[in-house]
């Protein structure tokens, strides 16, 4: 059972003087392991393919299911918890039922199901006769797509009975579908599988479960006709079939969301527009963070289906930037609400590091912060496990006396003795960010002296330290960086699973550095642990 | 994201009573306010209401000066004044090395990381009052957080558990029992069948899901069908508690976590007072990202631009005690406000309130300076004086002031809470059964 902490890093000086220890004992992060871990339920080993299991929907799609079954006017409110767990909402053993969540689903299923009579029911029932014929076709075609398979025929039984104790159809039927909104067949993703006549002890995904997992992997919805259709027709059986169907999803304008909240957690910016900030000139709004949230989850998305690879992710010489944020960076005037392209020229460093979202996110509310950027980058880009600061220290910046710099404030991190084994790995890499300030904009100099981007990045189990100047070579180092490309991977291969150290080998042997993101996500959907289990 | 919100018609009085089931005790208005019971030292609580913060400074928040029978206080515990007579605090208690840092598990459950099986206070309670027939029918209420997180310092058999955030959310779920839809009221007997059937249905496809599950599956399940039955006994009336309330009102969305937990607040004493439940937790932000704007206060991030920035928000953190206290105060006068269902005295008189912090002192990550105020009726347990009771718990295990808790609540079998190897009995001097 993994029982790590997310680290508290978010402050500036949180690392200060802490660091009497070590940085993680210099052991480079495990394949597929992620640093930082809040606590859960003992986590399913992932070693091989994982045990049979269950996964509860999201709340995203649990709207998103109900949007199928009943269209987009179904009354929905969030009624579970996403547990956020590595910035993301899909953890698979985080994700329960308890407590109080029984009643809350059924006060929501019997809301949805008094709708649902009132107005769906000729579209959603065959028939609308009050006898057993007319329920178990209703029974069985609506919850095939509830169920996302056939109901099994116990169950079918159950629910013709329990209509029947109805009045009339339409009691009967928000009888039945009040009780198919609470069933575990809905609001679990199941993986149970068929055994594998080849292999002893393991299970093969069956067809509806593999259209399951593509669709809310990479859809967050439950399969389309489709998927449906493939799987009906035996079209879900081969690789080739999964690569297939992975293009045509992430290329689909149905994994918008899904790729957007891929970069928002791993960044860790989603929250960005609730982050306070103290900006002097006013420039930095809402509008302008939610922008530049915009830019990079557009940029994002077009990488993936553009071909692009982590390098470029970073070495981009462009961006997506709307009029107002185009402004704000400095571009120039001009362009409305859409983002569009846009080199970023001299004025702007490349890639998603470059971002006024990642800058913005990973900064005080009101100066940039070495310590944060550079632990994002160790945690996010290195998987890099490190350690809480000890307690009963003064973890306080001093303030300065006179105007200085930043870094200059900073820097005490790396003469401080106790501090600097901790230090020597994080402030660097924030360093070469200090051409940009708390609100991700440029400056040359701060209170007077001129901005000293200078720094290094150190790889636990990498090579040398590589000395950089400014954001442009750090992108650069982390791109060529293996360590940062398999990191990436990990982090993947998390939000697809929901579980961590699942077929790091099988990833990288499909999807080894220098791939496509497309063909990652492949990689992924084509690993044993998708479509196998033991 | 969200559309109609599910069920927001307010409580109606009368399906409160009917969802509440035919075991529902219905006191008349007239008689709610009865005489307070004897305050004498010598007795336990009812209900438990914890509220839960981050940690402070701790050398601008100690009521220096303050003795075992008079309270001075400090900026930051002014506004506590207004409880003085019921207040006691308690510092200088050690976690042992279990709560300092921000989010480290112990502050609540007396154990650190090495424990798998880690239970906060409130859930030991809340079971230990289930298994006496002492609870509601709701065993537990847990609120707050912010919404980015969702996670809590609370735990429950070494699992971390989410505070419901939302207030609407909130609502739906501890008062929202009444059959959904809007439209005619439908006969309660009809209603119960109904669910009745569709929860047998539900359980038998969890139970045959869970044969073929193994593990931390087969544990989901098992936690679905645990809610399922907590649902069927609150339907039932078989687990106890239920009386006529107030109706209460679905709050609104206050837009930002602190108040949020205002709402939680009111909400979880509404929720005592209806009989639903005995324990309520409300966690006030969270320990990395709280962003609060509050009049009075400032604007900032709790944990980045205040404890940890703490030469530039001195002030801030301040006035945020301050107010935080004040939260505290408000949700005294609330228990106040409110009779309890046993028609003997308010809802304070009963209850056992503690404020409870994930460590001591939080601008420096140290737990060994953790510190609790007390305060609340409590059924007579806590050793009042007239002048407020400041106690310096000379670096004792802050497990003591959790079993404290416990036995407060009238639980005098503490096996099975927090650290076996800690210290196992509660602090003296605070109260007495």
């Amino acid at each position: 059972m993994r029982h790590r902490l997310f680290l508290p890093f978010a402050t500036s000086g949180a690392l200060l003087a802490a660091c009497v220890g070590h940085i993680g004992d210099d052991v480079p992060p495990a394949p597929g392991d992620l640093p930082g871990d809040d606590d859960e339920l003992e986590a399913p080993s992932c070693d091989d393919v994982g045990p049979r299991m269950i996964r509860r929907l999201t709340n995203l799609q649990l709207e998103a299911t109900l949007t199928d079954l009943f269209g987009p006017e179904v009354p929905f409110t969030e009624v579970l918890t996403d547990p956020v767990i590595h910035g993301f909402k899909i953890d698979a053993t985080a994700a329960v039922i308890r407590d109080l969540n029984a009643q809350q689903l059924m006060v929501q299923a019997e809301t949805v199901a008094a709708w649902a009579a009132d107005t769906q029911l000729g579209t959603i029932s065959p028939c609308q006769d009050h006898v057993a014929p007319c329920y178990r076709q209703f029974v069985e075609e609506f919850g095939r797509r509830a169920y996302r398979r056939d109901v099994p025929p116990t169950s079918v039984d159950a629910y013709v009975a329990l209509a029947l104790e109805e009045t009339g159809f339409v009691d009967g039927a928000r009888a039945v579908l009040t009780t198919m909104l609470q069933s575990p067949f809905l609001l679990y993703r199941h993986e149970r599988g068929a055994p594998d006549p080849e292999a002893p002890g393991t299970f093969v995904l069956t067809p509806d479960e593999v259209a399951d997992n593509l669709a809310f992997t990479l859809t967050d919805a439950p399969p389309d006709d489709v998927l449906r259709e493939a799987a009906a027709a035996g079209r879900l059986d081969t690789p080739e079939d999964l690569e297939r169907e992975t293009r045509r999803l992430v290329q689909s304008s149905a994994a918008d969301g899904r790729l957007a909240r891929f970069v928002d957690g791993w960044l860790e910016i989603d929250d960005l527009l609730t982050r306070n900030k103290l900006d002097p000139t006013d420039q930095y709004r809402d509008d302008i963070a939610r922008s530049m949230k915009r830019e990079t989850e557009t940029f994002y998305r077009h990488v993936v289906r553009d071909g692009g690879t982590f390098a470029d992710l970073l070495n981009a010489d462009y961006t997506f930037v709307d009029g107002p944020l185009a402004a704000y960076y400095g571009f120039g005037g001009g362009g409305d609400a859409t983002p569009v392209q846009t080199p970023v020229g001299d004025q702007r460093p490349r890639g998603l590091l470059g971002h006024g979202a990642f800058l913005a996110r990973h900064a005080l509310a009101d100066s940039s912060s070495p310590v944060q950027r550079g632990v994002i980058v160790q945690e996010r880009f290195l998987c890099s496990e490190l350690p809480l600061p000890p307690s009963s220290v003064d973890t306080d910046i001093a303030e300065p006396t006179e105007p200085t710099t930043t870094r200059a404030r900073y820097l005490a991190h790396l003469t401080t003795p106790g501090c600097a084994s901790c230090h020597r790995r994080i402030d660097p890499i924030g360093f070469a960010f200090e051409h940009y300030d708390a609100f991700g904009r440029y400056r040359d100099q701060e209170n007077g002296y001129p901005i000293d981007a200078t720094g290094e990045l150190v790889v636990v189990g990498g090579g040398d330290a590589v000395a950089v100047d400014g954001l442009d070579e750090l992108s650069a180092a982390l791109a060529d960086e293996s360590v940062a490309q398999a990191c990436f991977r990990s982090y993947s291969a998390y939000y697809a699973y929901g579980l961590e150290g699942c077929n790091p080998e099988a990833i990288e042997a499909l999807s080894g550095d220098g791939a496509s993101l497309e063909d990652l996500w492949v990689a992924i959907v084509q690993a044993p642990h998708f479509t196998h289990r033991r | 994201m969200k559309r109609a919100r599910a069920g927001a018609t307010p409580m109606r009085r009368r399906n409160l009573l009917r969802a509440l089931g035919a075991g529902a005790l219905t006191i008349p208005l007239g008689q709610a306010f009865r005489p307070a019971p004897a305050r004498a030292a010598g007795g336990h609580a009812k209900y438990l209401f914890l509220l839960h913060t981050n940690g402070t400074a701790p050398w601008l928040w100690t009521p220096a000066g303050s003795t075992a029978t008079n309270l001075v206080f400090s900026p930051m515990t002014q506004p506590l004044e207004a409880l003085r007579s019921d207040l006691i605090i308690v510092e200088k208690l050690s976690s042992n090395g279990t709560a300092d840092n921000h989010g480290a598990p112990g502050s609540l459950t007396g154990e650190g990381y090495s424990s798998n099986s880690r239970t906060s206070v409130d859930q030991f309670i809340s079971d230990q009052l289930v298994a006496a027939g002492r609870s509601g029918p709701i065993p537990n209420v847990l609120l707050g957080s912010v919404a980015s997180e969702q996670q809590s310092d609370f735990y429950r058999d070494g699992q971390v558990l989410s505070p419901i955030f939302d207030p609407s959310t909130a609502f739906q779920a501890v008062f929202g029992t009444t059959p959904g839809g809007g439209g005619a009221e439908e006969d309660p007997a009809v209603v119960a069948r109904r669910r009745e059937r569709a929860m047998a249905l539900v359980r038998d496809e969890l139970e045959a899901l869970g044969a073929e599950l193994g593990g931390s599956e087969k544990q989901k399940v098992e936690l679905h069908l645990d809610s399922l039955r907590q649902l069927e006994e609150l339907l039932s009336g078989t687990g106890g508690g239920g009386a006529s309330c107030p109706e209460p009102m679905e709050p609104g969305d206050p837009g930002q976590p602190l108040l949020n937990s205002q709402a939680h607040v009111d909400l979880g004493i509404n929720a005592m007072g209806c009989g639903l439940t005995n324990v309520v937790s409300v966690q006030y932000g969270h320990h990395q990202s709280t962003q609060f704007d509050l009049p009075g206060v400032g604007t900032a991030d709790w944990h980045n631009a205040v404890l940890h920035n703490l030469g530039n928000a001195e002030q801030t953190l301040v006035n945020l005690e301050r107010w935080l206290a004040e939260q505290f105060v408000a949700a005294a006068n609330k228990l106040r406000s409110l009779p309890d269902p046993s028609g003997i005295g308010t809802l304070y008189d009963h209850t056992l309130m503690v404020w409870t912090r994930d460590m001591g002192d939080a601008v420096n990550h140290n737990g060994d300076d953790m510190r609790f105020v007390f305060a609340g009726g409590a059924g007579g347990y806590f050793n009042h004086q007239p002048g407020g009771v400041y106690l310096d718990g000379g670096g004792d295990a802050h497990q003591r002031a959790l079993l404290t808790i416990a036995e407060g609540m009238g639980i005098t079998n503490l096996d099975g809470f927090g650290d076996p190897n800690g210290a196992r009995a509660p602090l003296a001097g605070v109260g007495s059964l």
